[in-house]
């Protein structure tokens, strides 16, 4: 920036402006302590009245505060390099603020970019200017202007902006002084910080007037400082029609969202529809077949063909069936090697005991009121003495006596040992018999595997 | 080598290829129509039948009286197909749970034994209803529907009996789905 833009300066202006990049530079220099020390060589050499040495204290002294991620977040990636800075330099400079701690570099948390600048380089301010916007011009790559249309119209029109700009940010913070304009003037003034110019709002002051400067038609609607002047409201409201842009583009989104999901439930409706009348549509050709293929053989007198055709086939639909029903049987066991035990179906069992338990209460119901009588006589064995036994919780060996001493059965009813009979015959003759319903195994695989466990031990019995 | 050999011998999972394949093909037989609608009903009646003519004794006395009441043997004697429905819901849960890896115990609490209402359900005698309100003080006088309690374990094959009976052994994993459904009385004087 500066090799390219220094060539249009005077000689003071060129010190100067060379200077203030230097401190710029200190922030992102690598060998900043060299740098420092020649520069301080440098100022030393050629001294200037009320000018101090450049050191950090200096600096501090002269409130020149750069912030880097605020303005790269603002500015953006491709603008971000308006005083000069590249991309790979800024985040170098990142990385060495550290070495700044305790001086003014560690202002540099401050959200906001600040270029404070003493009241001598009013000239200054016009050439940074120059140098910010030849450098946009070159960054965007658009036709650079004529130095003429700078120094002619350009710059003046800047300048009054600039100051307009100091001094409203000057009353924005009442510890910043009002330069007099003398001292506007005078280089040998104190060094005193009295502008405040965030570079957003240079940027966006340098983007209006270039759009205009290359549309060609600065010389139609009057001068550019007119002409942004004229273009502040808009600016400033760009934030509220970026807003409203916003919310109108968010309420947008939503229904197309809303649209769309309208849109995929009517494709889905539309898709299960096209389904359903696919499989209709399956249905009548194939009745449709069954009846080009019958009506040809009823004309024909076939019946008996046509009947045993239908006979076989549904022969084939049942053996389908079966295998289908074979397939929902195992696929308990989906897996044969799966060593899951398979969960046992608890309500199913409930449901069972349940209707076991309303059909025992309902058994020999008119016989409710009548109270029982023992047997006179106990069989010595067989299924009854064993059902009484166990009814009453007695042990089968005692003889017959000593059961019938130790059966209570006052007040009960008929009923009621009835009922207790058959719940005993329940559990002796169905839950603990081996029940023999399983005439035959199912496969000589298992007869195999089972004589197999056998001889291993693992079955009790072959 | 039977097949079964290979199966069992060179396949690390060869036993419970094959158990898991005898609990499937015995659960297929017992869902099967066949054992459904005429094996279970002409195992049921079978039992009725064993049923009724084992309790015809409390009917048909030598003296000729039934208890009282000459009418209670033709009761009884209408019974059998009531029976019958009773003993094929007993049949069609005893086949679901053959083809369980589990274990089973139907237990019939024994007269005297202290009412739990946490395992029991009760019926009082009539004119004895306060003991429902009491429970504390009842005892078991009869048991009317057993209580199924289930183990834990893990079968090797389908075990047509694999309810125990009295079983006194380390068991693992108990659980009590169903409770029994018993006639209380009051808990002094019972014998048992």
């Amino acid at each position: 920036l500066g090799t390219t833009c220094l060539q249009y300066l005077d000689d003071e202006d060129r010190e100067e402006i060379q200077k203030r990049v230097g401190i710029l530079r200190i922030l992102k220099d690598q060998a900043f302590a060299k740098s420092l020390s020649r520069r301080s060589r440098e100022l030393r050499s050629t001294p200037r009245k009320n000018e101090p040495e450049l050191t950090p204290d200096t600096i501090e002294n002269r409130s020149v505060v750069v912030e880097i991620p605020s303005r790269r977040k603002r500015l953006g990636r491709n603008r971000r390099a308006t005083i000069g800075v590249s991309e790979e330099e800024e985040e170098e400079e990142e990385s060495k603020l550290g070495e700044w701690k305790g001086t003014r570099a560690s202002v540099c948390v401050v959200p906001k970019f600040k270029l404070s600048i003493p009241s001598t380089t009013r000239r200054l301010l016009q050439v940074l200017y120059q140098l910010s916007y030849y450098y946009y011009a070159d960054s965007t790559r658009q036709k650079r202007p004529k130095r003429e249309d700078l120094d002619n119209s350009l710059l003046p029109s800047f300048d009054r902006r600039v100051i307009a700009d100091s001094e409203e940010a000057l009353t924005d913070d009442a510890s910043w002084e009002t330069p007099s304009r003398q001292a506007r003037h005078n280089d040998d003034s104190p060094c005193r910080p009295h502008a405040c110019l965030p570079t957003c709002k240079c940027i966006h002051l340098f983007e209006g007037n270039r759009e205009g400067l290359l549309e060609g038609d600065c010389r139609k609607e009057g001068r550019p400082n007119d002409r942004l002047h004229a273009t502040k409201d808009d600016l400033l409201l760009s934030r509220e029609r970026y807003e409203s842009l916003h919310k109108q583009m968010t309420d947008i989104r939503s229904k197309q969202d809303a649209m769309q999901s309208g849109y995929e439930t009517a494709i889905q409706y539309y898709k299960d529809q096209s389904s359903q009348y696919q499989s209709e549509r399956d249905d009548l050709k194939r009745r449709n077949a069954c009846l080009q293929y019958a009506c040809p053989k009823f004309s024909e007198g076939k019946t008996q063909e046509i009947l045993r055709h239908l006979d076989n086939r549904q022969k084939v639909i049942d053996d389908q069936e079966t295998s289908l029903g074979d397939k929902l049987f195992l696929r308990a066991f989906s897996t044969l090697s799966s060593a899951e035990v398979v969960p046992l179906d608890i309500s199913r069992v409930r449901e069972e005991m349940a209707d076991i338990g309303e059909w025992i209460q309902q058994t020999l119901f008119e016989a409710e009121d009548h109270e029982i009588e023992l047997l006179p006589r106990l069989p010595e064995s067989g299924d009854l003495r064993t059902l009484v036994c166990r009814t009453f919780g007695l042990d089968e060996t005692h003889t017959d006596d000593s059961i019938r001493n130790r059966i209570d059965v006052s007040g009960l009813s008929v009923q009621d040992v009835i009922r207790a009979l058959t719940a005993s015959a329940l559990c002796q003759w169905v839950f603990e018999s081996d029940l023999q319903v399983f005439p035959t195994l199912p496969c000589a695989l298992l007869e195999q595997h089972r004589s197999h466990l056998a001889t291993q031990g693992i079955l009790a019995s072959a | 080598v039977t097949l079964m050999m290979e199966v069992t011998d060179r396949q690390t999972d060869g036993e419970t290829a094959l158990r898991n394949l005898d609990f499937a093909a015995h659960t297929s037989y017992i869902d099967d129509h066949f054992f459904q609608r005429y094996f279970i009903p002409q195992q049921a009646s079978k039992l009725a039948k064993r049923l009724c003519h084992r309790l015809y004794a409390f009917f048909d006395h030598d003296d000729g009286a039934a208890n009282g009441n000459s009418d209670l043997l033709g009761q009884w004697t209408e019974q059998e197909p009531h029976l019958v429905e009773l003993f094929e819901h007993s049949l069609r849960l005893k086949a679901q749970l053959v083809v369980s890896m589990h274990q089973f115990e139907a237990v019939l609490h024994s007269p005297g034994s202290p009412f739990d209402k946490t395992i029991m359900e009760a019926e009082a005698i009539q004119g004895d209803n306060g003991l429902l309100k009491s429970p504390e003080k009842a005892a078991v006088r009869l048991c009317l529907l057993p209580s199924i309690y289930v183990f834990e374990r893990n079968a090797k094959l389908v075990e047509y009996n694999n309810f125990v009976k009295g079983f006194v052994g380390k068991r693992r994993e108990i659980f009590n789905p169903t409770k029994a459904l018993v006639i209380v009385g009051p808990s002094f004087g019972i014998s048992g």
